[in-house]
């Protein structure tokens, strides 16, 4: 590995830290450890539940972005890192059925699975995850801000009713019934694009 | 392919970034920032409305006074007694306050009641007249004072007789001979043992003498403190004595009157009894109660007011105090008839069927960037030659009015000169717009205005007809001529006016001359007397003036350096047939440092103004106090210190 690059003694931007892994410095892993680490850990906690997964898992992410960028160089690297963590943490978790399944994160996914099934009743695979995106975008800017907010703090971040209640200064039954409402919502405009009927 | 909650992980980032747990937009603290927010909104339109929504500026409602008949007196002493807020609001009330301090103010009430006695000798008998018929009685009366009008006399603190001079030393009538080096003191009275022992007389009492040189009728202001529950209650009053002095080894009291308030002036004409008085409204009074803020007056012991169609009211209220004109019996001092002026000054003129009383005020004029103020007189006339008190009129002016002299009515035309008073004043922010400066642009000069005595409309005027920034110190009204007298500090022009022909009024003047005259004589065959100060205050100045083909021109001057003398005109002896002048000096001694009073004459001849005698007198406080008597070779001075004798012979002098 090349020497540490230590620029003030501080921590660099993140503008610094992808130019870091552009020119394939180690330094890097070692920045993007130091600044988003606790981030990292804590969406993945939310998922795995596990301490020990959690750090496999925040580990793995740092590898796939020293892998990923290049080609890819994330404008915003927090969220990059974010996203990457996520999908780590839910292959993991789904890799890990058997052993070390979490009845708060099967809830968030079955919610989800509920309304959008990944196959048709017909059991062909419903695909185009591109045009899933839009939908759910498009879905997403239809709702209220604080409604939005707890949509995706709930199946993106994976957080549990509670703590989206705390985190909204809502009550948890309130969080259940913006969460039912948004849920009926996007049913509605997936079965308007026809994705499902 | 992915699953849906995989597929939801490629959402748009900023949904991401903004439902992130851990970023400070956290619904507790934006619930909590609104909160606060919508506390601190509520705190400042509650601050904001209780610093800055106006004060009221309306005056209480006195509506359900309409029913009186000095509801128009009412409505303006409501308007006037209303203070309207210093400040807008409480913004400025509170800043204020904290730049300036806190103020107070000191009110002393007077009561006013007119009590007439009936009449009642020492003894308490009532009823019987006590005035001799003059055929019994040799003595017979001198005027002393130079009065203003002919036939009018003004009440003075001396008079005399042939044979005797009463002089008045505050509450004591002292009578004294004329005889020579052996004069004496006949007697002497003290009014004060008769007065409420909570009362004191004040200084200014002042006296008639009867034309039968039997009563001497004393006019006496005093001052009572009367006791009431929670505290006391401060009078002014004027005692109205009458002493009969028919028999100087037994003077004795034979009427009295008391009209309470402060006295200000007498007259006495034609057996009446004019009396100025001023009724300074107290500052507890009450609309539910007439009597306390309308002048009173006692008959048969019954209270009554003096009814509202005698009171003059102005247009706006500049003081809470009435001029009261009281005309009584002189013999019987029974009060015949009473006038009130609400908001007039005391200078007050009298003419042999008329009192004239001014009221002065500023109007203000607004224009685009500033306002144009000035000084305006009302003169309202009131007739008493009918036995009544009765209100004639009121013309309008502009300027002030000096004093009684200013006034003069002849041939049926008032005459006035008055001291112009015009500012233009404007509000300048220049320096700082926190900050209001004004800049007043004060011009005042001298007018002189002819009024229709009956209708009182103005006739002619000679307007601004002194120099910029002088003030009219003394004016004379002689005839068809008048004397003006005008100055700013140490120069006076004198001005002639030649009245004949009151559209077509012409002047002349002296030019600047050093000093000024507060006072002016007319002397005689076209020659006027100033007398005043020279170019300081303690030089007294006497200067004779005559009217010549362009101008007017100074005879003669003399000048008395470094004493102290009164500006009262009635403290001067004048003598026009002999042309002599006394006054009473005060001189500092440079080498005891001590102060001699002494009594002066000066004399105007062929050979011009000379001092012919100088005259030691008992040093004395107040030479205003001072008067003299000259008869039969002996000039007599007295003041209340005592009186001195001094033979001087004088004869008239030649042409």
């Amino acid at each position: 590995m090349k020497g540490l690059l230590i620029v003030g003694g501080e921590v660099v931007t993140d503008k610094e830290i992808v130019s870091l892994y552009l020119e394939r410095n180690e330094n890097a892993i070692l920045q993007t450890d130091k600044k988003y680490s606790k981030y990292c850990f804590s969406i993945a906690k939310r998922i795995l539940h596990s301490i020990q997964d959690t750090e496999e898992c925040v580990n793995d992410t740092f590898v796939r972005a020293w892998n990923s960028i290049p080609p890819n160089v994330p404008e915003r690297l927090d969220l990059f890192l974010g996203k990457l963590t996520r999908n780590v943490a839910l292959n993991r978790y789904m890799h890990d059925k058997a052993q070390k399944r979490n009845s708060e994160t099967d809830c968030v996914i079955s919610e989800l699975e509920q309304i959008l099934p990944d196959t048709t009743a017909d059991g062909d695979l419903i695909c185009d995850d591109i045009l899933i995106r839009d939908i759910f975008n498009d879905f997403l800017k239809s709702l209220p801000f604080s409604q939005r907010r707890v949509f995706v703090q709930r199946y993106f971040y994976m957080l549990s009713i509670r703590d989206i209640a705390k985190n909204n200064a809502m009550s948890v039954s309130a969080v259940k019934q913006t969460l039912l409402r948004s849920r009926e919502k996007l049913r509605s405009r997936l079965a308007k694009e026809g994705v499902i009927i | 392919m992915k699953r849906p909650i995989e597929q939801f992980g490629e959402i748009n980032d900023k949904y991401i970034k903004e439902a992130d747990p851990a970023r400070t937009n956290s619904p507790i603290f934006k619930r909590a920032a609104i909160f606060a927010a919508a506390c601190l909104l509520v705190l400042l339109t509650s601050v904001n409305l209780f610093l800055f929504i106006p004060y009221d500026t309306s005056p209480p409602d006195v509506s359900q006074y309409s029913d009186s008949d000095y509801y128009e007196i009412i409505k303006m002493l409501n308007d006037a007694s209303y203070k309207k807020p210093k400040y807008k609001n409480n913004f400025e009330s509170i800043c204020g306050t904290l730049l300036n301090g806190l103020r107070t103010k000191n009110d002393m009430s007077l009561g006013f009641d007119v009590v007439v006695d009936e009449a009642v000798d020492a003894n308490g008998n009532a009823g019987e007249d006590y005035f001799y018929t003059s055929d019994e009685y040799s003595e017979k009366y001198v005027e002393t004072t130079d009065n203003q009008v002919a036939g009018v006399i003004e009440a003075d603190i001396i008079k005399r007789s042939n044979e005797h001079v009463y002089y008045l030393n505050d509450s004591t009538l002292l009578v004294y001979t004329l005889n020579g080096k052996d004069s004496e003191l006949a007697t002497s009275y003290d009014m004060s043992k008769a007065l409420n022992e909570d009362g004191i007389y004040l200084n200014g009492a002042e006296m008639f003498l009867s034309s039968d040189c039997k009563t001497v009728t004393v006019i006496a202001p005093y001052f009572l403190k009367i006791k009431l529950e929670g505290g006391s209650r401060a009078y002014a009053g004027i005692d109205i004595i009458s002493i009969d002095v028919s028999d100087l080894s037994d003077v004795k009291v034979s009427h009295t009157a008391t009209i309470n308030g402060a006295y200000v002036g007498a007259r006495s004409t034609n057996g009446k009894l004019l009396l100025i008085s001023c009724y300074e409204i107290p500052s507890d009074y009450t609309f539910e109660e007439e009597e306390s803020f309308i002048p009173t007056y006692y008959v048969d012991d019954e209270t009554h007011t003096i009814p509202a169609e005698s009171i003059v009211i102005p247009e706006k209220l500049t003081s809470k105090s009435y001029t009261v004109v009281s005309m009584l019996d002189e013999k019987s001092l029974k009060l015949e008839s009473a006038n009130a002026m609400l908001s007039y000054s005391s200078e007050v003129y009298i003419t042999t069927e008329r009192v004239y009383a001014t009221y002065s005020y500023t109007k203000t004029k607004e224009l685009v960037t500033l306002s144009e103020v000035r000084s305006i007189t009302d003169i309202s006339a009131l007739s008493y030659s009918g036995g009544e008190l009765v209100f004639l009129g009121t013309a309008t002016v502009n300027g002030y009015i000096k004093d009684q002299y200013s006034l003069d009515e002849y041939k049926d035309v008032l005459r006035v000169v008055t001291t112009t008073n015009d500012r233009k004043e404007k509000i300048d922010t220049s320096y700082s717009s926190n900050m209001i400066s004004v800049l007043s642009e004060q011009k005042t000069s001298a007018s002189l205005y002819c009024i229709d005595a009956d209708t009182f409309k103005i006739i002619s005027s000679v307007e601004y007809f002194a120099p910029i920034g002088e003030t009219v110190r003394s004016v004379r009204f002689d005839g068809d001529i008048a004397y003006v007298c005008t100055a700013v500090q140490a120069t006076d022009p004198v001005f002639f006016f030649d009245l004949s022909d009151v559209n077509n009024i012409t002047y002349k003047d002296t030019g600047n001359i050093e000093g000024f005259s507060s006072s002016l004589v007319n002397f005689g065959d076209g020659l006027l007397l100033g007398i005043g100060e020279g170019a300081r205050s303690d030089v007294l100045k006497l200067e004779v003036y005559a009217e010549n083909e362009d101008s007017v021109e100074s005879l003669a001057k003399i000048e008395i350096n470094g004493c102290g003398f009164s500006r009262i005109y009635k403290s001067y002896f004048i003598d026009r047939e002999l042309s002599i002048i006394g006054i009473a000096t005060n001189d500092f001694s440079k080498n005891t440092h001590y102060y001699y009073s002494h009594y002066r004459l000066f004399r105007y001849d062929s050979e011009g103004l000379s001092e012919i005698l100088v005259c030691d007198i008992p040093t004395c406080d107040d030479p205003g106090k001072v008067r003299a008597v000259y008869e039969d070779g002996y000039i007599y001075v007295f003041s209340n210190e005592g009186f001195t004798v001094k033979e001087i012979a004088l004869e008239v002098p030649r042409a």
